[in-house]
C-alpha cells in the first residue's frame, strides 16, 4: 500500500504555479550548467591578478613594507586608501539589504542578496590591508584585547582599537545577515542538486530546512531584527572609519565632516561598485526580467543624491577652511587643490561631482552603456578621493623640512591590483555556486502568491501547537 | 509488520495544495475538523497564514534585546576595569575612565551579541536547526514544497490523528495529494549513521590530522622566516673573537704604548709632561689614594693598611726613591717591582704622572728642608 494518495494534476493546474518553478529556475541556471568559454576566461584574469597581488603580499612580508612607497612623512598611503576604499564598497550591499528593507522598498528584492555578498567579499578584501600594513600580520591578534602574559591591554581610547571591533563586528553580521538570507534557498539548492556532492554540501549549509511556517515566523522576524542591527552598524562603521583620520590633528583630517562625509561616499562608492557588477551579471546570465531598467534607475538616483552629498562635503571643506581663517586649513587646501598633487584631486572633483549629473536625465539613468561608464569613473573618483585625503594631507608636514613626496612603488600598484583580483575571483565563484538572487523573496513578492482575502477565524477553535517533525 | 514498518515510524501526513488560497481554506478546515497539532510549508514566507493558525509574532525581539544590554554591560564594565584599574594609561592627563570614548566598541559589542543570539535563537532555539533527519526531507513532495507547492502538516502526536483514516480526514476538494510521513526510528538513525565505520574513521582522521597539524604549526611554525623574530643570523657569541680587528700597529688615542718595557733605568729620562696645579694635585691625591695608600700608607711610609695580610711595602722616603727621577717612579708604577703588581691598566698614562707629582709632595712633606721653614 502506497503512503500517498494523489488526484489527477491536470485538474488543478495553478495559475503561478509555472511562474514560480520559472523564477527558481532562472536564478538556479548559471549554477546547474558547466561555465562557458568567457567565464573561465574571467576567472582566469582575475585569479591571475589576485595571484600577483597574493605574491607581493608575500614579497612584502618576508621583506618588510620597505618595499612600497611609504616614507616620511606619508606613512600611510596605498595599504589604507585601499582599506579604505574597499570598507566602503560594502556599504551599499549592507544599505541594501538593510535599510531598503526597513524602508520597505521592494524594489532592492533582485539585488539584496547580491550586494550582500558584495559586502562580505569587500570587507574580506579591505581586511587584508590593515593586516599586511602592520608589517608583521601573525601578531594581528595584539590588536584584540586578550589576557596575555605581558600583562599589557589594548588602548580603548583609541579609534585604532574602535576600528577593530567595528570591522570585524561588521563582517560578522554581514555574514549572519547574508547567510540567514541564504538559507530557505540553500534549501532550494538541495532540492535542486544534481549530484550526491552538491546535494551533501547544500543539505549541510540549508540546516534541513523545510519551510513550516514555524521555521518563517523566526525567521522573517530574525531578518527584521538582523536588519535593525546592521543599519545603525553600517553608519557606525564607516564613522569609525573617518574617526582614524578625524581625532588626529593633521589639517585635512581634523574635521567635524569626515564621518557624514565618509558615510555617504561609502554608500556612493558602493552603489557604483554594485552597478558595475550587476549590469555586466544581468546580461550574461539573462537575468533582465528580474533586475530590470527600473532597478537600475533607482539605484542611479541614489548614485546620484549620495554623490551631491559627496560634493557638499568638498565643498564644505574648503568653506571651513577659510571660515576658519586657520594657517593651516587654508595652506592645506590651497596644497590639495593647486599643489603637487592636483591632479589627483581634479580626477576626483570630476568622477565624483560632476560626472553622475547626468543622472538627473532620466534618459542617461535608463541608458546601460552612460551609467556604466558613470559607474566606472564613480569608482575611480571615489578610490582617488581617498588618496586625496590621506597622500595629500600627510604629504606637507607642520615643518617645510618634513615635506616629502608619495611615489607608488610597483609592489603598492601590484597588491592594488591584486586586492580586485581577490574581489572579482570571489564574485565569479560566488554567481557559480549560490543563488545570487533572493528565489523565496521574488517568489514572495509575485503577483498571486500570497494569500488574496481575509478569513474569518472562528471562535472557540482549539489553539494550534507546534509542530515538531 | 513490514520490514518498512520495522524501521520507520509514522510521525505525521503533509496535504498538498496548489495555491495558497487554498492553504489557507484548508488550515480552517482541519482546525474545525479537531486537528492542533498543525503548521504549514510554503516555498516562502505567506503573510496571514499566523493569524490563521492563530499564532501571535515570534519572541525573537526579546533574546536580541537581552543579549544586547548583557552586551553592553560587559563591554562598559571590561572597558572601565582595563583602562582604569588594571591597566591605567595616562594620556595626556585625560580621564581613565572615559565614558564618550567608550561607546564605539560598547556599541560593536551590542550588536555583535544581539545578532548572534537572534541567529542562534531562531536557528536552534526557535526552529530547532538542524534537523538532517525530519521526515518533511524525505517526502516525495519535498523538492515541490521548496519551489510552487503549499502544504498542511498534521502530527502524529495530535489526538485527533488516525494513521489508518487521517487521509480522508485531510482529504478535501483542493487538496492535490496526502501523504503519510515516515521517519527513521531513532535508535536505528543512531545505529546506522553514527556508529557505522566510515563516520567513525572520518571523526578519527579528523581528530588524528587537526592535532598533528596543530602540533606541527606550533613547533616549527616559529622556526620560519620571517615569523622568527630574527632568531637564526649571523652574531657573534660571548667572549669570542670580533669580527673587527683594528689594522695592526693601531693606537687608540691616549694609549700611545710604553716603550721600555723591561728596561726601568731607560726609562729614567722621561719628564712628567703635566703641570703642577691644586687640581693636579688633587687629582694624584685621590689615585695614590686609592692605588698606593693600602700598601704605601698614606704618608707613603710604608705603613698600610693591609699589613696583616701582606708583606710590608717599603717607604717611598727611602733616598733611592727620593733621587729616582720621575721617569724611573714611573717605570715602577708602570711595570710593577717585585712584589708590586703592574698598574698600567688600571691607572691611566696622566693619573701615573699625577701620583707621582703627589709623591713628590709626600716626600717633600716628610724630609723637609731648613729653607722649606722661611
Amino acid at each position: 500500500m502506497s503512503d500517498v494518495t494523489t488526484r489527477d494534476e491536470e485538474q488543478f493546474r495553478h495559475f503561478d504555479q509555472a511562474t514560480l518553478a520559472q523564477v527558481d529556475d532562472d536564478i538556479a541556471a548559471p549554477m546547474s550548467r558547466i561555465p562557458g568559454r568567457r567565464w573561465w576566461i574571467a576567472l582566469a584574469f582575475t585569479s591571475g591578478l589576485m595571484l600577483i597581488g597574493m605574491a607581493l603580499i608575500a614579497y612584502t612580508i618576508s621583506t618588510g613594507i620597505g618595499v612600497w612607497g611609504n616614507n616620511s612623512p606619508v606613512f600611510w598611503a596605498f595599504d589604507i586608501v585601499n582599506f579604505v576604499f574597499w570598507i566602503g564598497i560594502g556599504h551599499a550591499g549592507t544599505l541594501i539589504s538593510a535599510i531598503l528593507f526597513l524602508f520597505r522598498q521592494s524594489w532592492r528584492t533582485p539585488i539584496a542578496r547580491f550586494a550582500e555578498a558584495m559586502t562580505i567579499f569587500a570587507v574580506m578584501t579591505a581586511a587584508i590591508f590593515p593586516l599586511i600594513h602592520m608589517g608583521r600580520p601573525w601578531l594581528a591578534f595584539w590588536v584584540f584585547p586578550y589576557p596575555n602574559d605581558m600583562r599589557l591591554w589594548v588602548n580603548f581610547r583609541s579609534p585604532l582599537v574602535w576600528d577593530v571591533f567595528a570591522i570585524s563586528t561588521y563582517f560578522t553580521v554581514s555574514l549572519l545577515f547574508w547567510y540567514v538570507g541564504l538559507i530557505p534557498d540553500l534549501a532550494v539548492m538541495r532540492e535542486r542538486a544534481a549530484t550526491r556532492i552538491h546535494r551533501l554540501v547544500y543539505s549541510i549549509l540549508s540546516w534541513g530546512w523545510t519551510g513550516l511556517n514555524r521555521h518563517w515566523r523566526h525567521y522573517e522576524r530574525a531578518y527584521l531584527i538582523l536588519a535593525g542591527l546592521s543599519t545603525p552598524l553600517v553608519v557606525s562603521v564607516h564613522t569609525i572609519v573617518s574617526f582614524d583620520f578625524a581625532t588626529s590633528v593633521i589639517p585635512g583630517w581634523h574635521t567635524t565632516i569626515l564621518p557624514p562625509y565618509f558615510v555617504a561616499g561609502a554608500v556612493f562608492s558602493g552603489f557604483a561598485m554594485v552597478l558595475t557588477v550587476l549590469i555586466v551579471l544581468r546580461q550574461a546570465f539573462h537575468l533582465e526580467h528580474i533586475i530590470s531598467i527600473d532597478h537600475l534607475d533607482h539605484m542611479n538616483k541614489v548614485v546620484l543624491a549620495t554623490g551631491l552629498m559627496v560634493g557638499y562635503a568638498y565643498g564644505i571643506e574648503i568653506f571651513t577652511a577659510w571660515y576658519s581663517q586657520e594657517t593651516a586649513e587654508i595652506a592645506m587646501i590651497a596644497n590639495r587643490v593647486t599643489g603637487p598633487y592636483w591632479w589627483a584631486f581634479v580626477l576626483m572633483f570630476f568622477c565624483n561631482v560632476v560626472a553622475p549629473q547626468v543622472h538627473w536625465s532620466r534618459q542617461a539613468r535608463r541608458s546601460i552603456p552612460k551609467m556604466f561608464a558613470v559607474a566606472i569613473l564613480v569608482n575611480i573618483g571615489m578610490w582617488f578621493e581617498r588618496f586625496v585625503i590621506i597622500v595629500t594631507s600627510l604629504h606637507r608636514d607642520f615643518l617645510p623640512a618634513s615635506w616629502g613626496m608619495f611615489i607608488p612603488t610597483l609592489v603598492d600598484l601590484g597588491i592594488l591590483a591584486g586586492s580586485f583580483g581577490l574581489f572579482f575571483t570571489l564574485v565569479l565563484l560566488f554567481v557559480r555556486t549560490l543563488p545570487v538572487i533572493s528565489m523565496t523573496e521574488v517568489k514572495a513578492g509575485l503577483p498571486g502568491a500570497q494569500i488574496s482575502r481575509s478569513r474569518t477565524v472562528p471562535i472557540g477553535l482549539a489553539p494550534v501547537q507546534e509542530v515538531d517533525v | 509488520m513490514t520490514e518498512r514498518e520495522e524501521r520507520f515510524e509514522i510521525v505525521g501526513a503533509i496535504a498538498i495544495y496548489g495555491s495558497p488560497d487554498d492553504l489557507a481554506d484548508g488550515i480552517l478546515r482541519a482546525r474545525k475538523e479537531g486537528f492542533t497539532r498543525l503548521d504549514t510549508i510554503s516555498p516562502y514566507p505567506l503573510h496571514g497564514v499566523d493569524r490563521l493558525l492563530g499564532k501571535g509574532p515570534s519572541r525573537l525581539g526579546y533574546v536580541a534585546a537581552v543579549a544586547g544590554l548583557t552586551a553592553t554591560v560587559i563591554a562598559k564594565t571590561a572597558q572601565w576595569w582595563v583602562s582604569a584599574v588594571d591597566y591605567p594609561l595616562n594620556i595626556g592627563g585625560n580621564p581613565l575612565f572615559a565614558l564618550p570614548a567608550f561607546v564605539p566598541v560598547t556599541f560593536e559589542l551590542m550588536v555583535l551579541f544581539a545578532s548572534l543570539a537572534t541567529v542562534i535563537g531562531m536557528l536552534a532555539v526557535f526552529n530547532r536547526l538542524p534537523r538532517y533527519g525530519s521526515a518533511l526531507l524525505r517526502s516525495r513532495y519535498i523538492r515541490d514544497l521548496t519551489c510552487n507547492r503549499y502544504a498542511l502538516v498534521v502530527e502524529a502526536s495530535d489526538r485527533r490523528f488516525r494513521a489508518e483514516t487521517v487521509r480522508e480526514d485531510l482529504w478535501d476538494p483542493n487538496v492535490q495529494a496526502v501523504e503519510l510521513l515516515r521517519r527513521k526510528k531513532p535508535s536505528l538513525y543512531y545505529k546506522e549513521r553514527v556508529l557505522s565505520v566510515p563516520f567513525l574513521v572520518l571523526v578519527i582522521g579528523v581528530a588524528i590530522f587537526s592535532s598533528t597539524a596543530t602540533r606541527l604549526v606550533f613547533r616549527y611554525g616559529g622556526e620560519i622566516s620571517p615569523f622568527s623574530f630574527m632568531k637564526y643570523q649571523p652574531r657573534l657569541g660571548a667572549q669570542q673573537t670580533p669580527v673587527a680587528v683594528p689594522v695592526e700597529g693601531t693606537v687608540a688615542r691616549g694609549y700611545l704604548p710604553y716603550p721600555y718595557k723591561g728596561q726601568p733605568e731607560e726609562a729614567a729620562s722621561l719628564v712628567n709632561p703635566l703641570p703642577i696645579t691644586a687640581s693636579n694635585l688633587a687629582r694624584g691625591r685621590d689615585r695614590f689614594t686609592v692605588f698606593c695608600q693600602p700598601c704605601h700608607g698614606r704618608l707613603g711610609d710604608g705603613r698600610g693598611t693591609l699589613t696583616e695580610a701582606f708583606p710590608k711595602a717599603p717607604t717611598l722616603h727611602s733616598r733611592k726613591v727620593r733621587e729616582w727621577s720621575d721617569g724611573r717612579i714611573y717605570a715602577t708604577l708602570t711595570e710593577g717591582q717585585n712584589l708590586m703588581p703592574r698598574h698600567e691598566s688600571q691607572v691611566s698614562r696622566d693619573d701615573r704622572w699625577l701620583i707621582i707629582h703627589y709623591l713628590r709632595v709626600l716626600q717633600r712633606s716628610q724630609n723637609a728642608m731648613e729653607q722649606d721653614l722661611q
